[in-house]
């Protein structure tokens, strides 16, 4: 009976449970790819002039750098005329030794709308350094891991749309401290491996 | 009527429904917490470890034509490790057997043999009997002679027993010359010895 009602209403219509799981799957389709897309909605920006448009604003470009380390019959020193690098070997560590560091972070003034810097530092080795982030200027965000498992900071202020700035004295008196438990000062010993300190910087938009 | 087959329909479609809540739920939320982020290179530093070696003591010893000892042209090398260490020496002299036994009576220096220091570049320290050299040694570095061959270690008495003979022994340390205590700020070397060359 319902197969005759159906056939004389033509073979266009489709049975109504199969339109009701169609219109689902479309509905369903529909939302996963707004919920995929979603995350691009960020905030627009708009030019002005003769035609207006609108696109997406920018986040902006935040770069850790610090100068070139030298290193001289025991000490260390920074070379502050050459230019800076991303990356410092010390080759040569010592219980005990105080390492200067400079690092500190330059944004771009690319960024189009307000901003938060966040500082992650990642330590390979526990125990080998002692140093202390700025509390003047950095916030230990203790709820937070960062993404690479490090500590996160947060800057204080907000980095403000187009301010070009460099954010120095990442660490407290420009300097860390190796360990004097890193090896024996008196036994002879060939000590394996190396430890790294990672620095992270990231801009989030801030609204 | 309607409404009883409106609540049929979706009884009947009920998983579809509940994914759908679900992800507008989800998309609501995602419009909440979508921001953008932008991140930086990575900054490194990379730290090794240096090594600490042992020393080498250097020195020119025999014995003379009458079979005395004498001992001269004492160095010490450091080891080629990067940093420069201090360095302290202390001479042990005994009388010992062939079996390495020592004599219960010590050797007398002016005496039984006779010896000095170069004091120009080596300082005696009382309160422990070691030399102490008056510089740090740079890293693979030798120190000038702590015993020159004008001031030489000579025997000049023979042993108080047959089968006895003198033997100089030279000991030496070294320690960091860089780093220091933390807290404190004690150099490492007067942290180690309680003396600063």
């Amino acid at each position: 009976m319902r197969n005759k009602r159906y056939l004389a209403a033509g073979p266009a219509l489709l049975p109504h449970e199969l339109l009701m799981r169609a219109a689902m799957l479309l509905l369903l389709l529909t939302l996963l790819s707004f919920w995929m897309v979603c995350g691009m909605l960020a905030r627009y920006t708009s030019s002005g002039g003769a035609s207006d448009g609108a696109r997406i604003a920018l986040p902006g470009t935040a770069v850790a750098y610090e100068h070139q380390a030298v290193y001289q019959n025991g000490v260390y020193t920074l070379d502050t005329t050459a230019p800076p690098v991303m990356e410092n070997r010390y080759e040569t560590v010592v219980p005990g030794m105080t390492i200067p560091k400079d690092s500190y972070i330059l944004i771009d003034g690319s960024q189009e709308v307000d901003c938060r810097l966040y500082l992650e530092v990642c330590e390979s080795t526990a125990g080998w350094f002692s140093y202390v982030i700025n509390t003047d200027q950095w916030k230990y965000q203790s709820a937070m891991t960062g993404s690479h498992g490090g500590k996160v900071y947060l800057y204080n202020p907000r980095i403000a749309p187009n301010e070009v700035m460099e954010v120095h004295q990442i660490f407290t008196d420009q300097m860390i401290t190796v360990r004097e438990t890193l090896r024996s000062k008196t036994t002879p010993t060939l000590p394996s491996g190396a430890a790294s300190i990672k620095l992270y910087a990231t801009l989030v938009q801030a609204d | 009527m309607k409404q009883h087959r409106l609540l049929s329909v979706i009884k009947k479609h009920s998983f579809f429904f509940a994914a759908v809540l679900l992800l507008m739920l989800s998309a609501a939320s995602c419009l909440l917490i979508a921001k953008y982020v932008s991140s930086s290179n990575t900054m490194t530093g990379v730290y090794v470890p240096a090594p600490y070696h042992a020393v080498t003591v250097l020195s020119e010893q025999g014995t003379d034509e009458d079979s005395r000892l004498y001992l001269t042209n004492v160095r010490v090398q450091s080891g080629d490790q990067g940093y420069p260490v201090y360095v302290r020496v202390t001479l042990a002299v005994q009388w010992v057997d062939e079996q390495g036994r020592i004599y219960g009576q010590q050797p007398i220096s002016g005496v039984d043999y006779t010896l000095s220091y170069n004091e120009n570049d080596w300082s005696l320290y009382p309160n422990d009997g070691f030399y102490y050299y008056r510089t740090a040694l740079p890293s693979g570095g030798t120190t000038a002679p702590l015993i020159t061959s004008a001031q030489k270690l000579k025997q000049i008495k023979d042993p108080p027993e047959s089968g006895y003979r003198l033997k100089a022994e030279v000991a030496c340390e070294t320690i960091q010359a860089v780093g220091t205590t933390h807290p404190g700020n004690i150099a490492a070397v007067v942290d180690a010895w309680n003396h600063h060359p």
